[in-house]
């Protein structure tokens, strides 16, 4: 404190009344305006280089849809664009509280401050829980990126070999059928191009994906209440694009709208959860709570992580799922004890106020921001014409 | 103290004098929840788009053109880009303007390139 005083003396800024006090203003900054006006700056210039990163996906994105554009529109029908349009909603309903609760932090009004960002990390919730429900699908449905991606479509209980119900052009030849008991462990190990040129056959055990075809669902179906795979869909419908339409080597580039799918979302999924974190960094913050009792929930976090990380080194879904279930209530009930402010955790007021919110400000850019590039996503990824 | 502050915030008055504390632009509740109805319009529009007569070529047009919309919409004012520095605008645009480049010159070379190693055909996968 001293420091600060000697510094704001040495500049001669007498006139200032209590910015020598002021516990948030850094010593190398003249007053608290230009730390603002220079932490938002800075923060811009994050924003710009988050938009160049993004920018290459988005190029890839371009180049791939310029060259196969019907792989797009085929590919995407296995979007469910009500969910893509629930997301932006909610997306979209925590932006408006996350600026809401820049105006209340700007009027000092702390517990609507509070409120308000509670309700913004639960939009981050249910905007992570429906790109559960859309992962989940495509796991069930084979849709992965690179060559895992084995998009079958199945007559009946027969596996068809080809993408979409198609008989690949040329005879078999003789290692796909050498391979045929050790089907998935191949097709991790082998490069792109054998992989894919190779007929798809049906991996030993597992059972006919009965909603081939099908958007997402929160429910995937049992296979005898499904209808056909995709290629009956295709074929039904007379102006829609078919498979037929697309040439050989279109049909087996399926696999790269769900690369680009998968990355570009992934992406943007993990900007999420950074901006969930951050934002509860803030509502912890905002409540007054006492340092010490931050990293409480952080306990059973880590457990539910460390179960979910169990559950991807032995490979096991539903390991993947307890621990990710942990973790999310446990932060969960985290949030909603701060957002009401349990007595007990609360020391002091909240941190942020008319002359101190910079925090606030920064983080509910970056949670724009996130908004700002799914607002590009998702007509670009569910609603191909 | 605290209702000379609150006017000072409300009023988006720079020149407030304690302390160099400049009090900044609050977006009041109405304008906040305008923008917010119409961003949840444009959704429905850029969906409800899809689901009517086939525009060829021009969806993609009006599908950017409406996410553009929407995107200086939540840029301007959830963001108060309105209110800011202009040099804190300047750098998202440009940041956009270098992304666009990077991508038209992209595409204008594949455009030319990729008919010639990208023949349809069993086994040509990029």
């Amino acid at each position: 404190m001293s420091t600060v005083e000697s510094n704001v003396a040495d500049h001669g800024n007498g006139d200032a009344a209590h910015a020598p006090h002021d516990p948030h203003l850094a010593h190398h900054f003249e007053n608290p305006e230009q730390q603002y006006a220079s932490a938002k700056l800075g923060m811009w210039v994050f924003l710009g280089t988050e938009i160049l990163m993004f920018g290459g996906l988005f190029c890839a994105y371009s180049v791939y849809r310029h060259n196969h554009p019907d792989v797009f529109a085929l590919a995407h029908e296995a979007l469910n664009r009500w969910l893509g349009a629930a997301n932006t909603i909610v997306l979209i309903t925590s932006s408006l509280t996350m600026a809401w609760g820049v105006r209340a932090s700007q009027l000092g009004s702390t517990t609507a401050l509070r409120w308000l960002l509670g309700v913004t990390i639960l939009g981050g919730y249910f905007f992570m829980g429906i790109k559960a429900i859309e992962y989940n699908t495509k796991w069930k449905h084979h849709l992965m990126p690179g060559s895992g991606n084995t998009y079958y479509a199945w007559n009946g209980q027969t596996p068809v070999k080809g993408f979409f119900n198609e008989e690949p052009e040329g005879e078999k030849t003789a290692e796909p059928t050498a391979n045929k008991s050790e089907a998935p462990a191949v097709a991790e190990k082998t490069a792109p191009q054998v992989a894919a040129q190779a007929p798809r056959e049906l991996p030993p055990g597992a059972a006919p994906d009965g909603n081939a075809g099908q958007p997402d669902h929160a429910v995937i179906f049992p296979n005898y209440q499904t209808p056909k795979g995709i290629a009956a869909k295709f074929g039904a419908a007379d102006e829609q694009l078919k498979l037929d339409d697309l040439n050989t080597g279109d049909k087996q580039r399926l696999y790269t709208f769900f690369a680009v799918y998968f990355f570009m979302t992934g992406l943007h999924g993990l900007h999420v959860l950074v901006g969930m974190a951050l934002i509860y960094w803030i509502l912890l913050r905002a409540s007054g709570a006492r340092r010490r009792l931050w990293l409480v929930p952080a306990a059973p976090m880590s457990v539910g992580l460390f179960l979910a990380y169990l559950g991807v080194v032995c490979g096991s879904p539903r390991l993947i799922a307890i621990g990710v279930a942990v973790a999310a209530v446990s932060s969960l009930w985290a949030v909603v004890r701060y957002t009401i402010k349990a007595p007990r955790l609360a020391t002091s007021e909240g941190e942020f106020g008319p002359d101190y919110y910079t925090p606030v400000d920064l983080v509910g850019l970056y949670w724009h921001l996130v908004d700002l590039i799914w607002i590009f996503l998702f007509p670009l990824l569910y609603l191909i014409h | 103290m605290s209702t000379h502050t609150l006017e000072h915030a409300a009023h988006g008055n720079g020149d407030s004098a304690h302390a160099g504390v400049k009090h900044h632009h609050v977006t009041s509740p109405m304008l906040l929840l305008g923008v917010y109805g119409a961003l949840v319009f444009l959704t429905v529009i850029t969906v409800g788009v899809t689901l009517g007569p086939d525009l060829g070529n021009l969806n993609i047009w009006v599908a950017l053109l409406i996410a553009v919309v929407k995107a200086a919409l939540v840029g301007l004012y959830f963001m108060h880009l309105r209110w800011d520095n202009p040099f804190n605008g300047a750098i998202l645009v440009m940041s956009l303007l270098f992304v666009a480049i990077f991508i038209g010159f992209t595409i204008m070379d594949t455009h030319h390139y990729q008919q010639n190693f990208s023949l349809p055909g069993p086994g040509r996968i990029p």
